[in-house]
């Protein structure tokens, strides 16, 4: 066990470097410069650019570049924003908790409710009312999730409906609704997954037998059969965690959350690449953490599963 | 069956309406339509719902109507004593970098200019074209303007007790200099300093290498005087930047990163003390929701509203009774340049031609919604640096016809674009993907170019991607504004021809006359005379069309009707004499 | 195809997709500043809307109506991209004007032709949404069939960066790239949507090829000599054709999504050009307008409709090749 998991750190190491290189190079190819977006400045301020760049080390080769990042990092040292100078650990510290919340809860709420959804409607497949539903899911699936935040946002935040929630940010109840919004494309696929894999579990052979024993339905559905179709319930939801993330950056920007999404288009935006780097690492970090515990949640699901077998 | 009421089914009603019941089908296609007409129809519904909120609005006007002070966004005086006490919330439509001026890159234009504004205070403040004493209890120039004595207020402190001296005002000079410093903006105004003396706590004494009337001017009325004790360090990242320590009316409290800033009132002011308790900036970037928050009477100071937003408040009864609009015409103004330094548009003819097609009434009825008021000036236009008899180009396509077919261009491959040998005539229009300005502007002029027969498109790249690419004189046309903070200003930077190469004349404009005029004014120190130039230089600009100038910003903004004593400015309000009734 | 059209979904899905790829398809036919055919001048004009003479640069099917000796309009009069700067209407309110006989679908605020973007915007989404898949599908059968044929250290280099792709929110990466890329051509923004999709595909069929390479056919084939070229060509990549059929007719729905997402951010489609995301955005900014519900409704419906049929063929694509089997 303590060998898997350390193999598996150690695994993380090049998918780190990977990311990271690869954002890096992103952001340094894009055309324009951190320190040229005022065009007041100019003239001698030419040269003050030029200092500017050549302190924070942007004039040297990109390969050097990367690495003074690297060893940085590895002292946990980010560096300073290249706008407004503060130092990107402050920047990052006090977005990710707001990210955390809103795709947290989301999460939660999703698969929360995913579980007895796709069970209702794995059993009752032939009801007209899980039929509606599973079409519903299917058409929730195909609306853009800004247009659900737009009509979510006229109509219960602000006078003209119900003014239940504020327009912006998280105070006072304001999360609910973006929350609302990333549960949504969650819940769908999620459903669908539990679903899916449970009437797989319930066509299994063990299933007939358990049956067959004359264990009630409800005891061969929730015990036997969901045990086995979780797990690839499980592996979705550690992969579905660093798009939960992704799909933030828009309902960060109409809900107006200044969290990692926000933080990290604006600093693309801005050619701010400590801070693009450091919300790059956040995340890299995230979602490798989030594979690891999915992994590692495998076995106690399934104890059949050895750790040792992918080692 | 309305869309309300499939909403109010999910929304109120726990045990829940059927949204949908089994049809029982009448053709074969069953099974399919079983599944998909329900998921069909509550989407539907519920964009209905959404354009039925909209279309209700109007409909459901009161009674009494705006009045007309309401509809022109005049300001009704209300008199009365001030009230101490009470908060101001404001809405901001941008978070400010840092709370400095100095910092280039901390300087926001407006948006540092307001939350600045309240905290730090110059040495002379700007009223009615006049500098008048503030931090400075006086000041006297030399004749040939070489030097200047300033004497300082005494008993000033600093926001932390700290009292202001000499000291301080070398110190932030010291800064301004330092030439590792983003600083650039008031070093390039104050470029002609030569060295500052503080014979005592009370006196700095500066002396000039050559005279310019815009360095006295940016020294006494513009440069903000921070704190020496606080301007030790990295200058990049002094705490400064961030909690701000100055002499102004308000001092600074907190400032909660992406949501809010605070600031409350100095009650150890020298002066006149503010009436408001606390001022509170509220950053709400998205319009849309800054509008909701606006309607829910969120702000009691509104600000940046959009002219569609503007016109669409006419009509809000809720709106009217509770707030008074402010309008007036901000010293900024949005203008289109063409690269001068390509031969395409360095005939004039060719630049007249493209401004005698901007079709500036459908602009104003379909973008600014004759909210702007057009420009033909690079300078203050309600100030006499401005010829009143230049008059904006008209709309007129023919004309424009005239002038390309006077200038060898003629379509002569019949494709219906203008060539002159061998080479179209097409302009690529380089836009910034966050103007939504732009976005709307465009695309009518590029209507009536097309019309003309001239090849035009838009080219979108990101905001650093366009400063790059403007810097880099790599565009045919770009669309930028300038902006000031007072009346006073010299366009040496942006117009004359020394400054193409690498300074702010961007379009590459160049005039001989127009240097010579730029030269003189620098040196003029009489306003009267130094106006009379600037008039020729607007006459100059103009024949040359050396940039088509639109429309001025105006300020669109909304206060709550008990909010008092609110003025507008060319330096936004003054908050110090604002106060809030019961 | 026969299974599909049997299947209650798929046919459905598939009339509704016909429907909307014909529009996409006659997009310019359907709505354009010039007629299908005029007369004007002595000279006849066969779809002029579609060939866009030089002759008739500059004109509309306003400005030939009072000119031409006779003309055949299109179903809608309107560009998508004609402003009223063309169209010369006057109206006592500022556009945005409510739907009404000359406008069906309204027109936003610059006098646009709400109907006339749609349809050209049909013909951007589509592509986007079908280009998208293609390069994914092509890049993940590739980089899918090398890892899982060759194994080895191939398979562990290949399966890190499937699992680096995979991961990380590619949100970002398309952030970066396409405020490097931006320019007004639909290229940058299909092929950075492709390479970010290409994952789930070379993931499967990894899995598929790793499956089938012990069944029979394989290893006959193996034995009789065949090259590894041949048997990933022939043998497995056709095998595992079904299941990434299903993937990517998911990913379609989800690429006009992305779409959507993108315009919102301002990295989609370059205004002016007309997609449903851009329609949609334009909308969000003019929110505030009461009473341009047209602006919201109709971009709205057009993408759930068609994400929906894409999906619902998904759906059916899966049954049937799960009934093959």
């Amino acid at each position: 066990m303590r060998r898997y998991v350390l193999r598996r750190l150690l695994l993380m190491i090049p998918t780190f470097l990977g990311i990271t290189l690869l954002t890096f190079v992103i952001a340094q190819l894009a055309p324009g410069d951190p320190f040229q977006l005022d065009l007041e400045v100019v003239g001698p301020g030419q040269a003050v650019i030029d200092l500017q760049r050549t302190s924070k080390g942007l004039d040297a080769p990109l390969p050097l570049q990367f690495g003074r990042w690297l060893s940085r990092v590895v002292r946990f040292d980010f560096g300073r924003s290249f706008i407004d100078q503060r130092p990107v650990t402050e920047k990052l510290g006090e977005a990710a908790p707001r990210t955390a919340l809103v795709a947290g809860l989301a999460l939660v709420l999703g698969f929360g409710l995913a579980v007895p959804l796709g069970v209702l409607l794995a059993t009752r497949a032939r009801r007209w009312w899980a039929r509606v539903l599973s079409v519903l899911l299917v058409a929730a699936w195909s609306v853009p999730t800004f247009w659900i935040a737009v009509i979510l946002l006229m109509l219960f935040a602000g006078p003209r409906y119900f003014d239940w929630f504020p327009v912006q940010g998280l105070a006072e109840g304001g999360f609910v609704l973006p929350v609302i919004c990333l549960t949504w494309p969650t819940l769908v696929v999620a459903t669908r997954q539990v679903r899916s894999a449970l009437e797989d579990a319930l066509a299994q052979d063990y299933v007939k037998a358990a049956r067959a024993r004359g264990i009630p339905e409800r005891r061969v559905v929730w015990r036997h059969a969901l045990r086995n179709s979780l797990l690839p319930v499980v592996t979705m939801l550690g992969l579905h965690l660093p798009h939960l993330v992704g799909g933030s950056v828009v309902i960060e920007r109409i809900f107006g959350i200044p969290g990692m999404g926000l933080l990290a288009f604006d600093a693309i935006g801005t050619r701010d690449y400590p801070t693009v780097m450091g919300v790059a690492t956040v995340m890299a970090l995230v979602t490798m953490l989030s594979m690891l515990l999915v992994d590692l949640a495998y076995g106690f699901i399934d104890p059949r599963i050895r750790l040792e077998r992918s080692a | 069956m309305s869309g309300a009421g499939y909403l109010s089914a999910g929304a109120h009603v726990p045990e829940g309406l059927p949204i949908w019941r089994p049809v029982k089908p009448k053709w074969p296609t069953r099974a399919f339509r079983a599944n998909v007409r329900p998921n069909v129809r509550p989407l539907f519904l519920l964009v209905l719902v959404a354009a039925s909120s909209c279309t209700c609005r109007p409909g459901t006007a009161v009674d009494a109507g705006p009045s007309a002070d309401w509809r022109a966004g005049r300001v009704v005086e209300v008199g009365g004593a001030p009230k101490e006490g009470g908060a101001l919330t404001v809405r901001l439509p941008l978070e400010p970098v840092g709370l400095t001026r100095l910092h280039d890159r901390f300087n926001e234009g407006t948006m540092t200019r307001i939350t600045v504004g309240p905290i730090y205070e110059t040495l002379a403040r700007v009223r009615d074209g006049q500098l008048q004493p503030l931090l400075a209890r006086s000041w006297s120039e030399s004749d040939d303007h070489l030097s200047l004595s300033i004497t300082l207020r005494s008993g000033v402190t600093f926001h932390d007790g700290q009292p202001l001296g000499s000291a301080d005002v070398k110190a932030t000079l010291d800064a301004v200099f330092e030439p590792k410093n983003a600083t650039t903006a008031f070093r390039g105004n104050l470029e002609t300093l030569e060295r500052v003396e503080t014979p005592d706590a009370q006196t700095v004494i500066i002396h000039w290498k050559r005279p310019y009337f815009l360095a006295t001017w940016t020294l006494l009325g513009a440069l903000p005087v921070l704190p020496a004790h606080g301007l030790v360090g990295d200058f990049d990242t002094l705490p400064l930047h961030r909690a701000p320590v100055g002499t102004g009316p308000f001092r600074f409290v907190k400032w909660e990163a992406g949501s809010s800033l605070t600031y409350a009132r100095n009650d150890a002011y020298w002066g006149q003390t503010a009436h408001l308790a606390q001022v509170i900036f509220r950053f709400v970037k998205d319009d849309t929701a800054a509008i909701a928050a606006w309607e829910r009477g969120e702000f009691d100071l509104m600000t940046r509203i959009s002219p569609a937003a503007w016109r669409a408040s006419e009509s809000n009864p809720k709106l009217w009774a509770g707030y008074q609009r402010v309008f007036f015409a901000e010293n900024t103004w949005v203008w289109l340049g063409f690269n001068q330094r390509k031969p395409l548009f360095a005939d004039v003819r060719v630049r007249k031609a493209l401004g005698l097609l901007f079709p500036m009434e459908l602009v104003a009825r379909a973008v600014d919604l004759g909210l702007e008021p057009r420009t033909t000036c690079p300078y203050f236009p309600d100030s006499k640096s401005c010829d009143p008899e230049v008059k904006p180009l008209p709309f007129d396509p023919p004309a424009a016809k005239k002038l390309l077919a006077d200038a060898g261009w003629a379509d002569r491959d019949a494709d219906g674009v203008l060539d002159r040998e061998g080479v179209k005539l097409s302009v690529a229009f380089l836009a910034s993907a966050q103007s939504p300005k732009m976005a709307k502007l465009l695309p009518l002029y590029l209507d009536t170019l097309k019309q003309a027969g001239i090849d035009a498109r838009i080219e979108t790249v990101d905001v650093s991607g366009y400063m790059s690419r403007v810097r880099a004189h790599d565009f045919d046309a770009i669309a930028l504004s300038w902006s000031t903070a007072d009346a006073v200003q010299d366009n040496f930077q942006i117009l004359h021809s020394s400054q193409a190469a690498e300074g702010a004349n961007y379009v590459g404009y160049s005039n001989p006359q127009v240097d010579t005029l730029l030269t003189a004014i620098r040196a003029e120190f009489d306003l009267e005379k130094r106006n009379a130039l600037e008039r020729q230089v607007h006459r100059l600009v103009y024949d040359d069309q050396a940039y088509l100038f639109m429309g001025r910003r105006p300020t669109l903004d909304a206060f709550k009707r008990k909010v008092r004593g609110l003025k507008p400015s060319l330096g936004w309000y003054d908050l110090s004499a604002v106060w809030i009734a019961d | 195809m026969k299974r599909l059209w049997r299947d209650r979904g798929g046919k459905w899905a598939l009339l509704a997709l016909l429907f909307m790829s014909l529009t996409a398809l006659f997009a310019d036919v359907l709505a354009s500043d010039l007629p299908l055919a005029v007369r004007v001048d002595g000279t006849t004009w066969w779809l002029p809307c579609v060939t866009k003479p030089a002759a008739l640069r500059g004109q509309s099917q306003l400005s030939l109506a009072s000119s031409a000796e006779w003309m055949w309009r299109t179903p809608i009069h309107f560009g998508p991209l004609q402003t009223l700067a063309v169209t010369g209407e006057d109206r006592p309110t500022p556009p945005p004007w409510a739907p009404d006989e000359t406008h069906w679908l309204g027109t936003d605020e610059l006098g646009r032709d709400v109907a006339a973007r749609l349809v050209h915007g049909a013909r951007v989404s589509l592509l986007v949404g079908l280009l998208t898949m293609i390069i994914a599908v092509g890049v993940g059968l590739l980089i899918g069939g090398i890892a899982g044929y060759a194994g080895g250290l191939t398979d562990v280099v290949l399966s890190r960066v499937l699992e680096v792709m995979q991961t990380f929110p590619l949100v970002f990466f398309l952030i970066a790239l396409l405020s490097v890329l931006r320019t007004q051509s639909l290229w940058p923004l299909v092929i950075a949507l492709g390479l970010t999709r290409w994952t789930e595909v070379a993931r499967l069929v990894r899995a598929e090829v790793l499956s089938l390479e012990s069944r029979e056919f394989v290893l006959a084939a193996r034995a009789l000599g065949a090259s590894p070229a041949r048997i990933i060509a022939r043998h497995l990549i056709p095998n595992a054709l079904g299941p990434v059929l299903v993937v990517a007719t998911f990913g379609v729905g989800s690429a006009i999504l992305l779409e959507t997402a993108l315009s919102f951010l301002g990295i989609g489609v370059a205004p002016p050009t007309a997609s449903w995301g851009e329609l949609l955005t334009e909308a969000h900014r003019t929110l505030h307008h009461p009473g341009a519900w047209w602006l919201a409704v109709f971009p709205g419906l057009a993408i759930a409709l068609t994400v929906l049929s894409v999906n619902a063929l998904g759906e059916a694509v899966r049954r049937s090749s799960n009934s093959a089997r």
